[in-house]
């Protein structure tokens, strides 16, 4: 047993730290807040230095590190910035399914632009009518000679607007019973015709990432834009939840410590009452709660991590992970609004911006209670 | 060595582990219902196991395991019961562990070896981690000859030796004294009070009058008994957070096989699948707090920050893990109702007892203040 980082773990998370205190500045993250836009020159720099896609083998633009290592940099950007940590490390959302299971063209042509910084790419699974219930899919790939073609509408996308393309979850096989044994994994490039990509709306938070909605009209694409196995789609998804969901766990922390350690500077210069509010003892119990929800949140995400990178896909640690580093986001970031008082409230405190980026800890990858199912479901030995 | 973070136990982690496990099933659970009176007995199977001074180097008697080996067999026992984790918590922790670190070799010798073997016991006589007793030691010679005065002061009952708190009566200066408690000169014993929880640890009052304490029965000087106290205590809350973590871990499992049959016919309900899921989200967090500060006990790193968290951590998940496991077993299985009562009675002990989770929180608070002056964020 050894709870320490290796060195070059330390490295990194000292790289990506010292990268996000002189990129992410506050004023160009209101700016990017206000103007809904992706920090698209951090974006390219992220890329440039090898944090995006940290996890991917050499070959195609990666440094050859795990899931933890990934965790590591998520964590870093998301306490410094909550929004642009999020936008950024969600760059390269879902072409995990192309590195895990796609050829060496699709990794080559795909995953190269995404390490460079020339591209973003989206996973499409939720539909207007189920998102936490991706057993059927509306959405139809259905064959014509040597295309696959594509009809139906995903929604809450993330990269939706700015993704050079997306792993779209469909059904292939309508009548395969059960029916998420006829579903594959199927490669949609932007600008295909009847392809079109649509903003959902205003977000409460993660105003910086783009989500959209995406509807695809007889898109034709060629078969070889099939990615990993026919009819095993279902499964390819499930098996890069157990990653993405340590990324949004590692996201959630970083929330979480960032929120954190904004409160503790703030209770050291307020005054109330003729000494500072870190004086008094509510305030002090306050902090220990939220360190050490922080600290236990951590040690189950680095867990997860390093349990991945071991090679050992444990669903039900992913879960743990996701679902107690979400809470905790979302109760680390409230309390720390509670903290700053009235300014909390404020954009310009930036707290209040962690705690509505918290939320979607949540929701996104999985909800809570979807979370919880698995757990449970792992407890009691059925799926 | 390359530090590396890992998460699997060592050979002889597991084997510990492995054992305790064997243990605690074949002597342990058949004799749960009457271990209450049956304090010897326990002492003398977890002697013969020689669990008693585990972390004691083996020429004072122990097995010279580590900390992490010590944490996982509180764990593992506590899972039945944490009763038992409480004998080996106060002999180990509160008692071996403030004579390894502060006892001269002599007193190593004749205070530590015989309770590391587990041929008697004992313990810090602690009722709240403060020189509240009355107590006064009075120097009759530089070289620790005295006399005790004073009551308050509370133990474990059926201990041999206590470490007790006590002040200089010239300058109010903390004190530690070793106390033979089974030399009846100058000792008064008060009444026993029981407690809800963990009830090996029903606590009786010692009183001294011109109690006569013998050359070399001062532990750590004049200016250690403070210190002595705390590292104490920091070292309770390790062991502490192990048992809330065992009861946690027992809770669940008694949880699962309530539903047993219902799982079988796919009947289970959704909440009750929920609060399964709830508890097993906090046991895991809970038991890699645990571990973390015994790891960092074993590395000669600061845990004190650590083990309070753990102690606070643990015994409220503790808490919360034992009162959904009584809701669960309800009436489906009447019959391990007593045992999950007394779980959440054990539970509640280790949010309350070798300080409050309350008092531990201020230790907490002041790392993570002091610690931001420095790192300045």
């Amino acid at each position: 047993m050894d709870f320490r980082l290796n060195k070059e773990q330390e490295a990194i998370q000292k790289a990506a730290r010292e990268f996000a205190k002189g990129e992410f500045d506050k004023e160009v993250a209101l700016e990017h807040e206000r103007t809904h836009t992706f920090p698209r020159s951090i974006w390219k720099k992220a890329c440039e230095l090898g944090f995006v896609g940290i996890h991917f083998p050499e070959k195609y633009g990666g440094q050859d590190y795990g899931i933890l290592e990934n965790a590591l940099v998520t964590e870093e950007f998301c306490r410094q910035d909550s929004s642009i940590g999020i936008a950024v490390t969600l760059a390269d959302f879902s072409s995990e399914i192309i590195l895990r299971h796609g050829t060496e063209e699709q990794k080559e042509k795909y995953l190269l632009p995404i390490t460079r910084g020339e591209a973003l790419s989206s996973g499409g699974f939720t539909e207007p009518d189920h998102g936490s219930d991706i057993t059927f899919m509306n959405t139809h790939a259905l064959k014509d000679a040597n295309n696959y073609v594509v009809n139906g509408v995903k929604t809450f996308i993330t990269n939706g607007t700015i993704g050079n393309f997306v792993i779209v979850l469909c059904q292939t096989d309508p009548d395969a019973n059960p029916t998420y044994r006829g579903q594959s994994t199927i490669l949609v490039e932007k600008g295909e015709p009847g392809y079109t990509q649509s903003d959902v709306g205003e977000k409460m938070g993660i105003k910086m990432t783009s989500t959209g909605e995406l509807s695809f009209n007889n898109v034709k694409v060629p078969v070889s834009n099939l990615v990993g196995t026919e009819n095993k789609g279902f499964y390819q998804v499930l098996e890069f939840f157990d990653e993405s969901r340590i990324e949004i766990a590692a996201q959630a922390l970083g929330i979480a410590q960032g929120a954190f350690d904004r409160a503790l500077a703030y209770v050291k210069e307020r005054s109330q009452f003729g000494k500072k509010i870190a004086q008094f003892q509510v305030t002090q119990h306050k902090l220990a709660d939220m360190i050490t929800k922080i600290e236990t949140a951590r040690l189950i995400v680095h867990k997860a991590g390093w349990n991945y990178d071991q090679g050992v896909i444990d669903p039900k640690l992913t879960s743990i992970a996701k679902m107690y580093a979400g809470r905790i986001a979302v109760e680390v970031a409230d309390e720390a609004i509670q903290l700053h008082g009235g300014y909390g409230y404020m954009l310009e405190y930036e707290v209040e911006r962690f705690y509505r980026d918290a939320k979607i800890m949540e929701i996104y990858e999985g909800t809570r209670e979807i979370q919880k199912n698995t757990i449970a479901s792992s407890l009691l030995g059925k799926m | 060595m390359e530090s590396a973070l890992n998460f699997s136990l060592t050979e002889q982690q597991r084997a510990v582990r492995e054992s305790v496990r064997t243990m605690t099933q074949a002597e342990i659970v058949p004799r749960i219902a009457h271990l209450d009176r049956a304090f010897p007995d326990v002492v003398k199977i977890l002697a013969d196991h020689r669990m008693m001074g585990m972390t004691v180097p083996q020429e004072y008697g122990g097995s010279g395991k580590d900390e992490v080996s010590h944490v996982l067999a509180l764990m593992e026992v506590s899972r039945e019961s944490a009763a038992v984790g409480g004998v080996l918590a106060w002999n180990n922790s509160l008692y071996c562990f403030p004579l390894l670190k502060c006892g001269t070799v002599e007193q190593k010798r004749k205070f530590l070896f015989p309770c590391a073997t587990g041929e008697k016991t004992g313990s810090f006589a602690l009722i709240g981690p403060t020189f509240s007793g009355t107590n006064r030691f009075t120097a009759l010679t530089t070289a620790g000859e005295g006399l005790v005065n004073g009551e308050g002061s509370f133990f474990p009952r059926g201990v041999s030796f206590g470490i007790f708190p006590a002040l200089f009566q010239q300058d109010d200066c903390p004190a530690a004294l070793i106390v033979d408690l089974e030399r009846a000169e100058g000792l008064r014993r008060g009444e026993t009070l029981e407690q809800g929880g963990i009830f090996f640890s029903g606590i009786a009052e010692a009183a001294f009058d011109n109690r006569r304490v013998e050359v070399g029965d001062l532990m750590a000087g004049r200016d250690g008994g403070q210190v002595l106290l705390h590292s104490t205590l920091r070292e309770a809350w390790i062991a502490v957070g192990a048992l809330a973590a065992g009861i946690g871990e027992g809770s669940l499992k008694e949880a699962l096989s309530a539903v047993e049959r219902e799982k079988e016919r796919g009947s289970i309900s959704q909440s009750v699948e929920w609060k399964l899921a709830d508890m097993a989200v906090e046991t895991e967090a809970a038991r890699l707090f645990v571990l973390k500060a015994a790891w960092l006990k074993d590395q000669g790193k600061n845990y004190e920050k650590e083990a309070a968290s753990a102690k606070i951590f643990a015994s409220g998940a503790a808490v919360k893990a034992s009162c959904e496991s009584l809701e669960i077993l309800g009436d489906r299985n009447p019959g391990r109702r007593p045992s999950m009562e007394r779980r959440v009675r054990d539970a509640e002990m280790c949010r309350v007892y070798y300080g409050t989770s309350g008092e531990a929180g201020f230790v907490v608070a002041d790392h993570v203040i002091g610690q931001a002056r420095v790192t300045g964020f």
